[in-house]
């Protein structure tokens, strides 16, 4: 199984780092929506916070496709291509998150909630 | 559709962080940030095609379709979905670009007709604006 290396984890916990999710419908067209809340699990492992996924929410579960496009306050680019792998709104991982997302939101609109944990294995990364 | 005039602004922005989403023919999804977006009309933009490794250009051969996120730090975004117009290779597309990369480097401007617009804003998510 393809892992995220040393590079790309230490951009992915840069404050200023842009990150961006891709997905794709039955019929092949793209859908790419900025996302605040990526989070690595494992090596192996990301996930995100479902807050208001429309498009993204719809085509996950239809195709399980998605490309996380990372990039770094210093230019240095990634895509990270995974395989969709379960909406979690169940585990203790879930009730963590809750409050987290709460408190990031909260900042910005209240009145926003948690509606699940988007979880995705890596299956390749690219750098740019 | 026509680009409203503040999105074509983040669009041409140096500062707007620009994302372009095309897709291969096994539904591998490719993202390319875009240093720089010209507007050519009010439903076309122009970006840089590229002499090697242009990934969004070999896309567009088998699938039009494409998807690009703009992001204004802190919150404000949208998201633009359009059709691959073919490539310009005149003087005048050209020179959009010649400032930002290298002569040899670029072969043309990918044209691209922008058919929706949907705010990514956190308050109106979803919401289409064009």
């Amino acid at each position: 199984m393809p892992t995220l290396p040393d590079i790309v984890l230490d951009t992915l916990a840069e404050p200023g780092t842009v990150n961006m999710v891709g997905t794709v419908d039955k019929d092949g067209r793209p859908n790419v929506v900025v996302i605040s809340t990526i989070a690595v699990l494992d090596t192996e492992t990301i996930a995100f916070a479902d807050v208001c996924l429309g498009k993204t929410k719809e085509n996950l579960t239809k195709t399980g496709r998605l490309t996380v496009a990372v990039l770094g306050t210093t230019g240095k680019k990634y895509q990270i291509r995974c395989r969709f792998v379960a909406f979690d709104n169940k585990s203790d991982m879930y009730d963590r998150w809750f409050e987290q997302v709460k408190q990031r939101m909260i900042l910005q609109l209240s009145g926003v909630a948690l509606k699940g944990i988007a979880i995705a294995k890596v299956t390749e990364v690219l750098q740019d | 559709m026509k680009i409203p005039e503040d999105v074509a602004e983040m669009l041409e922005k140096e500062t707007s962080i620009k994302m372009i989403g095309t897709v291969d023919a096994d539904l591998s999804i490719n993202i390319e940030h875009l240093k720089v977006i010209k507007i050519i009309d009010y439903d076309t933009i122009h970006i840089p095609h590229f002499t090697d490794n242009d990934r969004t250009f070999d896309n567009l051969q088998k699938n039009k379709k494409v998807s690009i996120a703009i992001f204004e730090p802190a919150i404000i975004a949208f998201k633009l979905n359009g059709l691959f117009a073919g490539v310009k290779k005149t003087e005048e597309s050209l020179n959009h670009f010649s400032g930002f990369f290298d002569a040899e480097k670029l072969a043309g401007a990918i044209s691209i007709k922008i058919t929706e617009i949907y705010a990514l804003t956190m308050a109106i998510a979803g919401d289409k604006v064009a």
